[in-house]
């Protein structure tokens, strides 16, 4: 296993810039996420560190090893594609063995090593097949298998969820989380499922439009967005946001529409205040006079869309609080909760 | 000779609706069978032909006495040399079909693979479309030129040659084809995996082609086993192909037609057998990429 340093890593395709000033540093036996909106350059990211796609500048470490000109196979890396990218023309064996047949590993050992790998993945019965006659989840396991039955210092994910059904997902996130947890091997997973960097990171990277937006725990990103794109990228629904100016403490998004803040903003300055559905608060005390839109239903908590002075919010609520579309409600909303960004999305000092 | 009755053995696709909707029920029938009978009808008389005296297709006798004498008289009279021209034959589709396997894939494999500008595909894709589109008796003369000059008139490796510049455009644009259904990925896989550029080609990229090559080959080979004017002008009696060898049965004071039959029928056996064994990878070959 290896730790990995970027540094400065920067891409251009002809005159466009796609990526700039990247830096990242994962610890040996991290399980980094790369989660952003698709086309925010992470799966180039990916790509460059394993080495299909060139960096125009900057430097790639692996292991303490400068890999910027070593070719993909010279860096002991191991990839899981969105597309599992099986060899078609070869059965599940012949797959997981490919690599070490190229080194030329003993016979005896390439077949203790994809007979260990195959138990652990439940593949033992499918090794003398085709790809072709597997499913997309026993295809995600044979892509996986390829990669652990090697050994290498960094595997790497790209997308490799994506493919399969909402139920299989999830069933193998958990199965992913649980092999690292057992083989601690360094992994830098590329996903735009936020979910998926939430529940797999040990620390998760946000992208947005090639540059990294912020880097952290997943709770930490979750409880202290940077930005406002961060703020609004993670989580499920999406964070409320208000705009207005801040006057005397009290932010006016529209007539009707007002938050107490607690921090010390520029007089007049327009800010954007971000706060989560979770706290927001339906309360026959609270400040702020609502009306119910619409009611979501999910089993352990609901969900209610409501519209406060002309702007839309939305606020979780326990399932035992019983709410029709167009009851009239209050909100409070607790000034410690709420996010501050100025107009270029930056986070204000508390 | 053998191709056109061959290829109608393509199977139509699953996709196709009935005939009866197709064609308008009967009159589409209709249609069908004057298309078998315009093919096939001239395959019919040469077949009986064959086993003709050449004194029975003259009085036009029917029914007649069958016999094999053309047969044997084709293949081990004294006067005949059609075995030799078998073999000139075979060896000439055989090395030309090799080569222009060799030289298509790799070109269709870089054309397709590296990010050439676009004035090079372009112009090269271009160039070759230009042997297939100009009829090959522009070509020959030249030929015939270039090669006295440089020694290679009438000599096998003429005929290769220009037999692999007539089916390098067939062979590089089918090659593409099957190149361009091949996922990135999977050849990025084995350049992770382990693999150089090269061996990640030949390991990974090349098995997965290969019903590309096996539909590519046989056209070549079909090609090159039916061509005519060039092999007729590039070669004299002593290297000249089956179908050359087949028109020299015409001559200025006698036609003889029952050999000449005879002959025709067995010049088409390597190409039935090679359709029979090779066609669903060439239907798949020429319609691919057509419909995802």
């Amino acid at each position: 296993m290896a730790s990995v340093r970027i540094r400065n890593v920067a891409k251009r395709f002809d005159s466009v810039v796609v990526m700039q000033d990247i830096d990242l540093d994962v610890a040996d036996g991290e399980f980094i996420v790369l989660v952003g909106a698709s086309g925010c350059g992470k799966s180039t990211l990916l790509r460059m560190i394993a080495g299909l796609e060139a960096i125009t500048a900057g430097d790639i470490e692996i292991g303490g090893r400068r890999v910027n000109d070593l070719e993909p196979r010279e860096r002991d890396v191991a990839m899981v594609f969105q597309s599992y990218a099986l060899y078609p023309h070869l059965d599940v064996r012949e797959n997981m063995s490919f690599s070490l047949r190229l080194r030329k590993r003993p016979d005896s050992e390439i077949e203790r090593m994809v007979g260990g790998t195959a138990s652990t993945l439940a593949l033992d019965a499918l090794l003398d097949r085709r790809p072709r006659a597997l499913s997309g989840g026993q295809r995600q396991r044979v892509a996986m298998g390829r990669a652990i039955v090697r050994h290498p210092q960094l595997f790497l994910f790209d997308e490799p969820l994506s493919n399969l059904d909402a139920k299989l997902r999830v069933a193998m996130r958990t199965e992913i989380r649980a092999l690292h947890q057992r083989l601690h091997a360094t992994s830098i997973y590329v996903t735009h499922d936020q979910v998926e960097a939430m529940t797999m990171a040990d620390r998760m990277v946000v992208m947005n439009a090639g540059r990294i937006e912020q880097i952290g725990r997943p709770l930490d990103v979750y409880d202290h967005p940077e930005t406002l794109y961060v703020a609004q990228f993670i989580g499920s629904p999406a964070i409320n946001v208000w705009r207005g100016p801040v006057e005397q403490g009290t932010l006016r998004a529209a007539p009707g529409a007002t938050l107490a803040i607690d921090a010390n903003v520029p007089p007049g300055a327009t800010v954007a205040a971000a706060f989560r559905p979770e706290h927001v608060e339906i309360d026959g005390t609270g400040t702020i006079a609502a009306r119910v839109d619409v009611v979501e239903t999910l089993g352990p908590e609901t969900y209610v869309y409501l519209e406060a002075g002309g702007l839309p919010v939305c606020a979780r609520v326990d399932r035992t609080q019983r709410l029709s579309p167009g009851d009239p409600v209050r909100l409070r909303i607790a000034p410690a909760a709420i996010h501050l960004f100025d107009q270029g999305g930056r986070r204000l000092a508390a | 000779m053998a191709t056109p009755a061959a290829t109608l053995r393509i199977p139509r696709p699953a996709a196709t609706p009935p005939l009866s909707i197709v064609g308008g029920g009967r009159i589409g029938g209709v249609f069908l069978v004057l298309t078998v009978l315009a093919v096939l009808g001239p395959f019919a008389w040469i077949l009986v032909a064959s086993f003709k005296y050449q004194i029975a297709i003259y009085s036009g006798e029917w029914p007649f006495t069958p016999t094999l004498s053309n047969y044997a008289q084709v293949l081990f009279g004294r006067r005949s040399d059609f075995l030799g021209n078998v073999v000139n034959s075979l060896v000439v589709a055989s090395a030309s079909t090799a080569l222009v396997l060799v030289v298509g894939t790799l070109a269709a494999y870089s054309l397709h693979r590296f990010r050439w500008p676009a004035w090079v595909s372009a112009g090269f894709l271009g160039w070759t479309l230009v042997f297939h589109m100009i009829p090959v008796m522009t070509l020959i003369g030249p030929w015939y030129v270039a090669f006295r000059e440089l020694g290679l008139y009438d000599t096998r490796i003429a005929l290769i040659l220009t037999h692999v510049t007539i089916n390098l455009p067939m062979t590089v644009w089918l090659m593409r084809a099957f190149f361009r259904e091949i996922p990135p990925e999977i050849e990025e896989a084995a350049l992770v995996d382990g693999c150089r550029p090269l061996e990640a080609f030949r390991r990974v990229t090349l098995p997965l082609v290969v019903p590309g090559l096996i539909a590519a080959g046989i056209l070549a080979f079909i090609f090159s086993w039916n061509e005519f004017p060039i092999a007729l002008n590039l070669t004299s009696r002593e290297l000249a192909t089956v179908p050359v060898a087949i028109a020299l049965f015409a001559q200025q004071y006698e036609i003889q037609h029952a050999q000449m039959a005879a002959a025709s029928i067995i010049s088409t056996i390597p190409a039935v057998i090679l359709m029979a064994l090779g066609q669903r990878f060439i239907v798949r070959g020429l319609t691919l990429g057509a419909v995802k």
